[in-house]
């Protein structure tokens, strides 16, 4: 189509793309571009820019969200400067570049605990009956629960897994460490909790291990998706993902890929 | 009346992606789109939403206007010299597929060489899939511009892909 065509203008075709016209309007539309492929190429070429433009600055809103918007949108119930949580927190945000110490494990076991009462409720048959507690949490375990290392063994990013109505995960973003490991943020919730878990795990071996789990305030939405309640929600994991992220995050037929592989180096 | 500190907080933190994608498109990369965003968030807590309006309507309006500011306080923004799409643009084989999409790298380049109103409108109807109603409302303009800017831009994307 060209600017010289009288009929299939630009306008025309860029309110079908955007459904701005009648039913009737589309299908006389339609028919027009049987008899003008150039007309046809022209809408096509328009759609797959728009596509485009769309994967690529959705892909850009899902980088870690930078600290200095986290920080203002923190809660304003922060804990008390000086307590257990706070110097975690810190000590968290301080690995810098290095990837987390193991021995923080022992400084961490008591709140594992927490986590790992969450994550049972991922294994086969069982059900979690516990609360998820006041803290955020890290820790650095030989490896998951077996059904969250399946779960993240094959679970698109973006694509929510549902437990018996009572719990729903997601895996958020995939990426490669700056130490060759794959890893993947994921977060978990109760549905009839006010909280959720956000972590990370990385690939080593066949298994997966959490490197960070924080507890998160927020709700699981109708669409199955979760609203944190406050820009709080994974500002430490995000910290870690900044640091440590080795070039893009892994999304689509990338994540497909690797999945299909198992993880594995091609 | 304005929404509390809290629910400002939750609702800006339920739109974000969207604010960040938004900011990216028009700015037209993600760095600068985070810059922007952040400008926003402090806009946002600094102000305040009214309780009776649309919150995203009013973010991305919020977001579109500080973005005109710093184009109006940077020409450099909206004339770009001689940069890598131009010399692929003299480069293109006429005979070339016609149903090639634009490469990632091309995009943001592309988005950078659209005139201000067609790169915010286009963000907000191609990109946050708003209607042209919703984009003319945010934008304070007649329908029947965004109609016809869109158009504009998407023709314009064609010429620089």
């Amino acid at each position: 189509m060209t600017d010289s065509n009288q009929t299939i203008t630009d306008e025309r075709l860029s309110a079908y793309l955007d459904g701005m016209i009648d039913e009737a309007e589309a299908r006389a539309l339609e028919a027009e571009l049987e008899n003008d492929p150039a007309a046809g190429r022209r809408v096509a070429e328009m759609a797959r820019n728009d596509r485009a433009l769309r994967h690529h600055f959705q892909a850009a809103a899902r980088r870690p969200v930078p600290g200095a918007i986290s920080d203002m949108l923190e809660p304003a119930h922060r804990p008390e400067k000086g307590s257990w949580f706070s110097g975690l927190a810190e000590r968290l945000t301080s690995w810098g570049t290095v990837p987390p110490p193991l021995q923080a494990v022992g400084a961490v076991a008591v709140l594992a605990v927490v986590g790992i009462g969450v994550l049972a409720m991922l294994g086969p048959g069982t059900v979690f009956n516990g609360s998820v507690g006041e803290t955020s949490l890290v820790r650095a375990l030989p490896s998951t629960n077996p059904g969250v290392s399946r779960f993240l063994d094959a679970q698109p990013s973006g694509e929510v897994l549902s437990l018996d109505d009572s719990a729903r995960a997601v895996v958020d973003m995939s990426f490669e460490h700056a130490d060759g490991r794959y890893c993947r943020q994921y977060r978990v919730a109760l549905s009839d909790a006010p909280s959720a878990i956000a972590a990370i795990a990385c690939r080593s071996g066949s298994d997966w291990q959490e490197v960070l789990m924080q507890r998160i305030d927020g709700a699981v939405g109708e669409s199955g998706m979760f609203h944190a309640a406050s820009g709080q929600a994974s500002s430490l994991l995000d910290g870690y993902i900044v640091d440590n992220a080795d070039g893009d995050i892994i999304v689509g037929e990338s994540e497909a890929e690797l999945i299909k592989r198992n993880w594995s180096r091609p | 009346m304005n929404l509390a500190e809290e629910e400002l907080k939750q609702a800006i933190s339920e739109h974000l992606e969207a604010l960040r994608r938004f900011s990216a498109a028009l700015t037209g990369n993600p760095a600068d789109g985070d810059d922007l965003a952040q400008g926003t968030v402090e806009r946002l807590l600094e102000k305040s939403v009214p309780r009776d309006a649309t919150f995203a309507a009013w973010m991305y309006r919020v977001c579109r206007n500080l973005w005109i500011d710093q184009v109006r306080k940077n020409a450099r923004m909206t004339t770009p010299g001689q940069d890598d799409l131009e010399r692929r643009m003299e480069n293109l084989d006429g005979e070339r597929a016609v149903m090639t999409m634009m490469r990632m790298d091309e995009i943001e380049t592309a988005m950078q060489k659209l005139e201000v109103d067609q790169r915010e409108v286009l963000a907000l109807v191609a990109i946050e899939e708003c209607s042209y109603r919703e984009a003319a409302e945010i934008l304070e303009i007649p329908i029947g511009t965004v109609m016809s800017r869109v158009a504009r831009a998407r023709k314009r994307l064609l010429e620089l892909s």
